[in-house]
């Protein structure tokens, strides 16, 4: 996947588009600079370290219910707008993205 | 009367502890406890030795030969564990050490428990998984001695789920290895032709009727057994594409258990197994199952808001998160540190579209 995203983030720089990453292995900042220099990914990620009170899960995932990899979409006023657990089509990412891009930028390009 | 008793026992206890003394003075063999002990220590020094060797080679050629000629290897032990049982089978420690074997000899540990310790109650450790896995003969042999023959209930609850459970992964098997070469083959290299030839052949309707009896005796006689860690895990019991076992048993406990907090987590990991269903399902019948998932969400959260999970804090934090986290509805806060150390939040980049990805290394 991280191609895509690679190339997404790329394709992306010029719009109303951010991608943000939350890390679900536990690590703290450090650890997960080290990994995200690593795998040269180029994106802000939370760090979600493991919280002792919530068990096996760190604050974000649990408090975001994750368990395993998972996608939210959220347009430019902050509303959840498409949810993915999983993978998904990277074409299914592209087509949504595009369409709240228009949104986010006034939706002049609408046709 | 009492007097001549006390006196026994005042006897008895002055008498004992010479026994023991001279147990070790003389050289007479050590009790079966005692081998068991030593075993298990010899293993343990063996595997610090290891270790410490280990950290200290200076070369990976020399790590290399450690590990070719000191690395512990339980094959070495199991022949003593299994000696131990074998002569002592009216000692109690005999379990303790075909337990141990049995991660490693499984085979003829299976055979010896069988023979000797079906009705032990020191089974607790390796029952309860029995069957989700293939079952080999032996294996469900076993698992129904413990059901007929073991005296604890929990122990015979663990070898009905299991079996249960197995017979209908064994159905299923049946029902898609003949249409599937790839996972067939698979199957093959792992547990061998012979293995899959003898499951094929087996009576399909005659397995899956008697796993239905089986699952109809857990729920009727066997459901109080569960703990709130068993029934948080259920959502990850499914051991094959469409397992109804998970949904069966949760519906159960919601219509018939008593207590509250094994409602609360059934309710909640009943909503989550069916969302998990209606997200493989197209249309009406995915619909359907996602209202009633969000129903059962909603329910989670008015009655039983204040049950404590096993993993993830709530029932009610949960299930508002799942009914919170939907297309629709405002994005959570999320506060948090980046890479670098830097505080930041999700609302800072209100105004553009975000693609937020919990993604792992692994």
């Amino acid at each position: 996947m991280w191609p895509y995203e690679r190339s997404l983030v790329k394709k992306l720089e010029n719009k109303p588009f951010v991608l943000i990453g939350v890390n679900t292995d536990q690590h703290d900042s450090d650890k997960l600079k080290a990994v995200m220099d690593k795998e040269q990914l180029p994106w802000r990620s939370f760090a979600d370290p493991r919280d002792g009170a919530r068990g096996a899960t760190g604050r974000i995932c649990g408090e975001w219910c994750i368990e395993a990899r998972a996608m939210f979409v959220i347009d430019h006023k902050g509303v959840i707008r498409h949810k993915w657990l999983g993978g998904q089509a990277t074409q299914l990412i592209d087509d949504a993205l595009e369409k709240l891009i228009e949104e986010a930028e006034g939706g002049e390009k609408k046709e | 009367m009492l007097r001549i008793v006390g006196e026994a026992v005042l006897v008895l206890l002055l008498v004992l502890p010479a026994l023991a003394d001279d147990g070790k003075s003389q050289d007479k063999p050590p009790r079966p406890a005692e081998q068991f002990k030593a075993l298990l220590k010899e293993i343990h020094d063996g595997q610090l030795a290891y270790y410490k060797a280990y950290q200290g080679a200076k070369s990976e050629e020399e790590r290399q030969k450690i590990f070719r000629e000191k690395s512990p290897s339980p094959e070495d032990f199991a022949p003593k564990f299994l000696a131990l049982a074998e002569k002592h089978p009216e000692d109690p420690v005999a379990v303790d050490a075909l337990v141990w074997v049995f991660t490693n000899q499984f085979g003829k540990a299976l055979a010896i428990l069988l023979r000797d310790h079906v009705t032990s109650d020191k089974l607790g450790p390796i029952v309860p998984r029995m069957g989700f896995q293939i079952m080999d003969p032996p294996t469900e042999t076993f698992l129904r001695a413990i059901l007929d023959q073991n005296p604890n209930r929990q122990l015979q609850a663990d070898a009905c789920l299991g079996l249960a459970h197995g017979l209908r992964y064994q159905v299923e098997l049946m029902r898609m290895l003949p249409k599937d070469a790839n996972t067939a083959r698979i199957f093959e290299q792992t547990v061998g032709k012979k293995r899959i030839d003898a499951l094929l052949k087996q009576n399909a309707a005659q397995l899956d009727a008697e796993s239905e009896k089986l699952f109809r005796r857990f729920i009727d006689k066997y459901l109080d057994t569960l703990d709130t860690m068993q029934v948080a895990n259920m959502s990850r019991m499914r051991m094959f594409d469409g397992d109804p076992t998970a949904e069966q048993l949760l519906r159960a406990i919601l219509e018939k258990d008593s207590r509250r907090d094994i409602q609360g987590v059934a309710c909640l990991m009943l909503a989550q197994v069916l969302k998990g269903q209606a997200g493989m399902l197209q249309g009406e019948k995915g619909e359907k199952l996602r209202k009633e998932s969000e129903a059962l969400f909603e329910r989670a959260l008015e009655k039983y808001a204040d049950v404590k999970t096993p993993y993830f804090g709530t029932v009610g934090v949960k299930a508002q998160g799942e009914l919170r986290l939907v297309a629709g509805k405002p994005a959570p806060e999320i506060e948090g540190q980046d890479q670098d150390g830097k505080k930041f939040r999700l609302s800072d980049y209100k105004g553009k579209v975000v693609l937020l990805d919990f993604w792992s290394q692994f």
